[in-house]
């Protein structure tokens, strides 16, 4: 060994002293504490803010499952007994009561006293039916003689200032009411509050009624009637003791200079046929659709007589339906909107009632009666329903004295049980503006309450339940924030919106994944260090690309592109991969001296030619094979060139039921499963025709584009079977299944064959192998899809289905492009960063570079790689605008690649804007993103969980 | 200064020079080392022409002894330059390596020993910016040539790197990597060609019973004797061990070189190590190496008693580097 000269010892001396002063200096303690303290104050920050953000969400959200908040309110006796008809004026101060003569009273709801009483009667008639549709306040009186009279029945509330009330009002204190009794002119009195020092709220009733018309047909009384508005139409159905059923649209007309009004009644035919045994029924009821009748009997039976158009068509009954199995019906009411009746049974039970549109069970008009919901309150006998004027909440009185508010179409309970009497509701209703209820007792007692409501139409069930909702078929999810009335029910299920968010983000992931993936491994692994530099950057570029701009793009470009090229996109999933891989084949067949000499630049010029080429092949095969599969069979043409004879009703198939019309998946079910076809609303089936016939039709169908081979045709269910859809969603899967097959089983044993053969020799067998292996899919799926066939299964009913332009698979590929550049760099960084060493150990070992990259850099990469993908799961789940302009924004609930859905967020960005704040529909969207977050924690959670899990096994790199 | 002297020894067998296994209590030495330190640090006057010359970046020549020219070469090194990048880090070497025989590459750090071994399996072609000039024939076939199959070539040989490298994988995955990769998959051969390898490589005893963990649980020493495991076990043509002893306790050392010793009866071994005990221990031929170039190569028992050069011999004994 060499000494150290005396220089370096010398030069060790004067360090010493240095080391003698080596001491951090105070100001590293200070930043070093004070870098300490901002990253744990920073930290906190940001979990303050996540944690605030999610209780804001939650305080928003939470309203919407509470119950409605009840006070007690006034309640006294009165002297007005048995009323058969309430109105309540906006405020609860005063309530109108209509006995069954016809008798009204106003009471005041402060103290109970009757200020006056008038009657609905006119002149020396009796009143003895009446009814009166809330949202609109029109009435319908039957009388004895067997006339009517329409007109309004409401209590009006005007506001006037000090001067214009009674001087029996000036006195009241503030914020009390008291009456103002009638006096001369003023027939009815008023009741008035005192809202504040000088004003005062005058609550005076509106009774407007009209002449008397006669009913033409039938004698007697009027027993029952019903009457419903529709815009400016007003209609009426009423029965008069004898039976008979009248239908009459109602005009009135006012006289010039005031005075009562006329009523004009038109009659429509009503062919009343009761069924068999029954005598004339207990109520009647006529729907808000104008056109159908309900003839209702106590024992539930039910009957429906309908008339297409009721300025043309007479009433005939349609159905009987049994809607009470068993108990008997103790009262009736039409729901709002006046299609849905609520009947209250013996029991306690509500039961909501409807016409659902239902094509196959429905009867000729394909649409049935059902019920659709049942609710049980406590076993007293159901004895009065009151429905509200401008929401679909109900409040419910029994026997028992209790009453209860619940909203049918949610199934939602608000409050249940409040104790009114001792005795029996006769009466009560929800106030008009849906902050109180009001019931009266037959014996003269009344009881208010002033409820906070809350959100009646948001329950569980109806965000994540099947409801069934009023007209559809059967309980679905639907999504519906804007109803086209106000009567209409809203429809507020969740569950389409988070099905669209999975649909979305699945097709997203199943596009990107492996493109971003491989590209990741292909840069890491493969590519020149030189090119690597230019073509990591332009990916990364593409992340920077605004998702607005690639939504826009989608929906103005792709969108109809796609749209146009249908057939050679779908074929380019096939050809591109199967062209590289081609390539590499015939790679093996060149020389490796020859291609060795390639320069690595060159070689992703010719990836890229060669992707290029595979689309331009797809172009041509692509309507090739559309042309062969996606055509009309034979009969299909004969039966559209005109050649085919009616099916006598015998062999009609059963499942098609009444149907008059088909739509174009029923016409497909019949074709395929039947054979037989529906033509100018008859069930065909396909004739033979004569040569001379054939060519006509060959000449007639060549211009006929229904009759073109597409696939859009096809996915619409225009014609053919179900072979071609399985055939191309088969390929697919069975090549990958093969593939692994082939590489488990048959390739270690082709190989020990192949290494005594020469290079080339060998290359062509693994070629010859390569060739079969394409036929074997082809021949496997081929068979596949003819056994699913044959089985009766039908892509169209599943994950194909009706083309529509924004489908799921323009917005599959584009936002696949938005996550492609985030899931690529992550991952390729994640690979980059796998320990040289690794890989040297690898290829010294003799591993190819795919096999080091598939053995040993991908598992050790696999946790970056999979927080990549997660990523971009994250980013896709919560993808906005690219969705929002790129899909339809239907919430449909199918995964039929060829249509639209809507996700969380995309209603978000849509809805919120128009949500007034602290409405439901507000609170809803809130409650869209706290499941849209639930949902991506969940993910995330589970993904660091996995992640984690390889994450150990390459710790202690 | 220079000794003009060319040795002509061949080297004699390595049975009959290598100890017997039973006498290892101490180390022994395969040759006698220089008395060393004999004048201490009375010499810091000695003058090194060829280093110095090196140091200056002049071409010098290597010495390469008559003994090694008469081997059969089982590879030809001739005039192979290196270059990361614009810095070279290989001058024209020439360096046949004799078939059968375990050679030792000596010199200081940095010197390009490890550099020169991973140009052999032409792993330096991962690194970026390398590029070589020169050649090497590997059993008459070029290694740099064009048409060579890479892949090919490193399955016939074996590498252990200066640190060790084992797959985050099980112990008994890593051990049978090269076999798996060649697509033997029969669980018996696996397993005995694990048992056989892990023996060899003084390990079996340690892991025998875990053989499913991981192999990231091993301590360094363990790792390493596992990488050599791994390089051995499918019966390599060619030795590649850079450093294999560096991180291991003295009878694990001691271990591998018996292994050495076995191997090398059937299969050449290129070993580079600062031991120089561990040189004289294993290696016929030992070469030695200055900042790129090769200075002086012969067989070991020259190198150590016999150099030509005075550099090579106060490099061995220790007196210089
Ligand atoms: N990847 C690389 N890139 C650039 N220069 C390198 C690289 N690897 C090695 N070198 C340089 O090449 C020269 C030879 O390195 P090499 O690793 O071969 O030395 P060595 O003889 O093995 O040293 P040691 O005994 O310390 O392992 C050194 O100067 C080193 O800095
Ligand atoms: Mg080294």
């Amino acid at each position: 060994m060499r000494t150290l000269g005396p220089g370096v010892w010398a030069s060790m001396g004067e360090s010493e002293q240095s080391l003698s002063r080596r001491a951090t200096r105070r100001h590293v303690h200070a930043i070093d504490h004070l870098a300490g303290v901002l990253i744990s104050v920073g930290g906190f920050l940001v979990i303050v803010a996540v944690l605030g953000i999610c209780v804001y969400l939650v305080a928003e959200v939470v309203p919407l499952f509470r119950g409605a908040d009840v006070r007690e309110g006034s309640a006294a006796s009165m002297d007005a007994k048995y009323p058969r008809l309430v109105v309540c004026d906006e405020y609860k101060r005063s309530a109108m009561l209509v006995d069954a003569q016809g008798v009204v009273s106003l009471v005041n709801l402060g103290d109970g006293r009757v200020v006056s009483r008038g009657t609905l009667a006119s002149e020396g008639r009796r009143v003895t039916a009446m009814s009166r549709e809330s949202s609109s306040g029109r009435v319908a009186i039957g009388l004895d003689d067997g006339s009517v009279r329409t007109g309004e029945l409401q209590i009006e509330g005007e506001t006037v200032g000090k001067d214009e009330v009674s001087a029996a009002a000036a006195s009241i204190e503030v914020g009390k009411a008291g009456i103002v009794p009638p006096s001369g002119d003023d027939v009815w009195g008023a009741v008035v509050e005192r809202i504040s020092e000088t004003q005062y709220r005058v609550l005076k009733p509106k009774v407007d009624l009209g002449e008397p018309a006669e009913l033409d047909n039938g004698t007697g009384a009027v027993v029952s009637i019903d009457l419903r508005t529709r815009g400016s139409d007003e209609f009426l159905v009423a029965m008069r003791e004898d039976g008979s059923v009248s239908y009459e649209l109602v005009s009135v007309t006012r006289p010039l200079g005031g005075g009562t009004p006329k009523t004009m009644l038109s009659p429509v035919d009503v062919k009343a046929a009761y069924p068999e045994g029954r005598s004339k029924p207990d109520w009647v009821f006529v729907s808000g659709d104008q056109n159908q009748l309900l003839l209702l009997w106590r024992d539930g039976l039910c009957q429906r007589y309908l008339s297409t158009n009721v300025y043309e068509k007479p009433f005939e009954p349609i159905e009987t339906a049994d809607l009470l199995p068993e108990g008997s019906i103790s009262t009736a009411a039409m729901q709002l909107g006046g299609l849905t009746l609520l009947l209250g049974d013996e029991s306690g039970n509500v039961h909501s009632a409807f016409i659902a549109v239902d094509p196959i069970k429905g009867v000729s008009d394909g649409a049935h009666l059902v019920v659709g919901y049942r609710h049980h309150f406590d076993d007293a006998k159901i004895t009065s329903i009151g429905v509200g004027n401008r929401d679909r909440t109900v409040v419910v009185g029994d026997a028992a004295g209790k009453v209860h508010v619940f909203n049918p179409t949610s199934h939602k309970e608000l409050a249940s049980g409040l104790a009114a009497f001792e005795g029996e509701v006769a009466a009560t209703l929800p106030a008009p503006k849906l902050d109180g209820i009001v019931a009266f007792s037959a014996a003269g007692q009344y009881r208010v309450w002033s409820v906070e409501m809350g959100h009646p139409e948001v329950s569980v069930r109806s965000l994540f339940g099947k409801l069934w909702y009023e007209g559809t078929p059967e309980p679905s999810y639907v999504y519906q924030s804007s109803a086209g009335e106000d009567t209409s029910e809203i429809k507020y299920s969740l569950v389409p919106l988070v099905f669209g968010t999975i649909k979305a983000t699945v097709f997203a992931m199943l596009f990107a994944v492996p493109l971003a993936v491989l590209a990741a491994i292909y840069t890491s692994e493969f590519m020149d260090k030189h090119v690597r530099r230019v073509v990591k950057p332009t990916i990364e570029m593409m992340a920077s690309l605004p998702s607005v701009v690639l939504g826009f793009v989608a929906a103005i470009v792709v969108a109809p592109l796609v749209r146009d090229i249908l057939p050679m996109v779908l074929m380019s999933f096939f050809v591109v991969p199967l062209g590289m891989l081609v390539a590499a084949y015939a790679w093996q067949l060149i020389p490796p001296p020859a291609t060795r000499k390639i320069r690595p630049g060159l070689k992703l010029a010719m990836m890229f030619m060669i992707a290029a080429g595979s689309m331009a092949l797809a172009s041509s095969a692509g309507p090739a094979a559309e042309r062969a599969m996606f055509r009309p069979s034979e009969r299909e043409r004969w039966v559209m060139g005109g050649s085919y004879e009616p099916v006598v009703d015998a062999e009609r198939p059963a499942w098609l039921g009444n149907l008059r019309s088909l739509s174009p998946e029923q016409q497909r079910r019949l074709r395929v499963e039947n054979g037989l076809f529906f033509q100018d609303g008859k069930v065909v089936r396909a004739v033979e025709p004569s040569a001379e016939k054939k060519a006509e039709i060959d000449l007639s169908l060549a211009s006929n584009e229904s009759a073109a081979p597409s696939i859009r045709t096809w996915l619409d269910g225009g014609f053919g079977g179900p072979w071609p859809g399985w055939m191309l969603a088969m390929i697919g899967p069975v090549a990958m299944v093969l593939s692994v097959i082939n590489s488990k089983y048959v390739s270690r044993a082709f190989h020990e064959k192949l290494l005594h053969l020469q290079r080339l020799t060998a290359a062509l067998a693994e070629t010859a192998r390569f060739v079969l292996l394409i036929v074997a899919t082809l021949g496997v799926s081929a068979g596949l899809a003819a056994l699913l066939s044959s089985a009766g299964l039908d892509p169209r009913d599943s994950f194909f289905g009706s083309f529509n332009q924004r489908n799921t698979l323009v917005v599959g590929i584009i936002m696949g492009f938005a996550v492609i550049p985030i899931i690529y760099t992550i991952s390729e960084d994640a690979l980059s960063s796998v320990p040289d060493m690794l890989r040297s150990a690898s290829l010294g070992a003799g591993a190819t570079p795919w096999q080091t990259a598939v053995r040993i850099v991908l598992p050790v990469a696999a946790s970056g790689i999979f927080s990549a993908v997660m990523i971009g799961f994250g980013r896709a789940a919560g993808e906005t605008m690219i969705v929002v302009m790129a899909t339809g924004n239907t919430a449909t609930m199918k995964w039929n690649v060829f249509e639209g859905f809507r996700t969380l967020s995309a209603t978000i960005a849509v809805e919120l804007p128009e949500a007034p704040v602290g409405s439901a529909h507000f609170r809803v969207l809130f409650l869209c993103g706290l499941v849209l977050f639930a949902m991506t924690f969940v993910l995330n959670t589970t993904a660091e969980a996995v992640r984690q899990h390889f994450r150990r096994r390459s710790a202690a790199l | 200064m220079v000794s003009p002297v060319e040795s002509n020894s061949v080297p004699s067998g390595r049975v009959m020079i290598r100890p017997m296994a039973q006498d290892r209590g101490s180390i022994p030495a395969r040759v006698t080392m220089p008395a060393s330190g004999g004048d201490g640090g009375a010499t810091p006057q000695v003058r090194y022409p060829i280093i110095d010359a090196i140091r200056r970046g002049e071409a010098v020549e290597s010495r390469t002894h008559e003994s090694v020219k008469l081997e059969d070469h089982v590879l030809q090194i001739r005039q192979f330059c290196l270059w990361y990048g614009a810095a070279q880090a290989l001058h024209s070497i020439d360096m046949p390596v004799a078939r059968g025989r375990v050679t030792a590459l000596i010199g200081p750090s940095g010197c390009g020993k490890s550099t020169l071994l991973r140009s052999v399996n032409r792993l330096n072609d991962l690194i970026d910016g390398v590029h070589v000039k020169g050649e090497m024939i590997l059993n008459g076939r070029p290694v740099y040539a064009h048409d060579v199959d890479v892949i090919d070539l490193r399955k016939r040989m074996g590498m252990v790197f200066q640190k060790p490298n084992p797959f985050p994988m099980s112990i008994y995955e890593n051990v049978v990597y090269p076999l798996r990769i060649d697509g033997e998959n029969r669980r018996s051969v696996l397993d005995a060609a694990c048992e056989r390898s892990l023996k060899a490589a003084a390990i079996w005893d340690e892991v025998k019973d875990r053989l499913s963990q991981s192999a990231l649980g091993l301590s360094g020493g363990q790792q390493q004797r596992l990488c050599i495991a791994r390089a051995i076990v499918a019966d390599p043509e060619v030795l590649l061990l850079d450093e294999p002893c560096s991180a291991l306790d003295p009878v694990a050392t001691l271990r591998i070189e018996d292994l050495i010793h076995e191997i090398s009866e059937r299969y050449t071994v290129l070993i580079v190590t600062h031991n120089m005990q561990q040189a004289a221990r294993v290696s016929d031929y030992t070469a030695f190496m200055y900042l790129g170039r090769l200075v002086e190569y012969g067989s070991t028992a020259d190198i150590f008693q016999r150099p030509t050069l005075e550099e090579t011999e106060d490099y061995v004994s220790g007196r210089f580097g």
